[in-house]
């Protein structure tokens, strides 16, 4: 096998910069915020400084709004799906957060 | 999914784990898992590629093999091309290994 895994950054257990506290969500389920009215939840298997990201068990919702040609009300409409294992390109991210709790 | 490409990508990610690891290593080094695989793209717009990947370069420019675009807002139409494409990777949102695409 090719990996050659002497790429390690500096580990610090303490919070320093705003990446530091996606560290802390290293290997829990998290909410991740995208643009185009996308969410993401997972579990944070590894990520960099730009936010590109390698999600597992993962499921996505995405919400579309429609507009009644008669009442011109909106509908919102939110479709999900499931995927084992999933890449994200860090320019779409928007939020990076611990899973929403209700209640 | 693929089970056989899952767990190779599972075992590869969750195994040297408590630091922040240079990604730009794993992403290629996760990609080139992929390399010889079905791969579904996600882009920016409401567009899908689904594909054999062959390779790749450091900006995740990607060139597939028998392509399947999938347009996800008029009832998922699709357009079918064969032989090579060379993908720009400034629009990709999301890599799905293994994939086969939008349910249609």
């Amino acid at each position: 096998m090719s990996s050659d895994l002497n790429h390690f950054q500096q580990t610090t257990n303490t919070v320093e910069e705003p990446l530091d506290l996606i560290r802390l969500s290293l290997d829990e389920r998290i909410y991740v915020k995208m643009r185009n009215d996308r969410e993401l939840r997972g579990r944070l298997h590894a990520y960099d400084q730009h936010l590109n990201m390698i999600l597992g068990d993962v499921e996505e919702t995405v919400t579309t709004v429609e507009i009644d040609e008669e009442t011109y009300e909106e509908i919102y409409k939110s479709t999900k799906r499931n995927i084992p294992m999933l890449f994200v390109r860090g320019d779409g991210v928007v939020l990076v957060a611990p899973p929403l709790r209700v209640g | 999914m693929d089970q056989v490409l899952f767990e190779k990508l599972l075992i590869f990610v969750v195994t040297p784990n408590n630091t922040n690891c240079a990604l730009e290593f794993y992403v290629s080094e996760l990609v080139d898992k992929c390399i010889g695989s079905r791969i579904h793209i996600v882009m920016k717009n409401d567009k899908e590629i689904v594909g054999t990947l062959l390779g790749f370069d450091d900006f995740v420019n990607m060139v597939l093999e028998d392509v399947t675009e999938f347009e996800i807002t008029p009832e998922g139409r699709r357009i079918t091309k064969l032989d090579q494409i060379l993908l720009n990777g400034n629009n990709i949102t999301m890599l799905i290994p293994g994939g086969e695409g939008p349910e249609v």
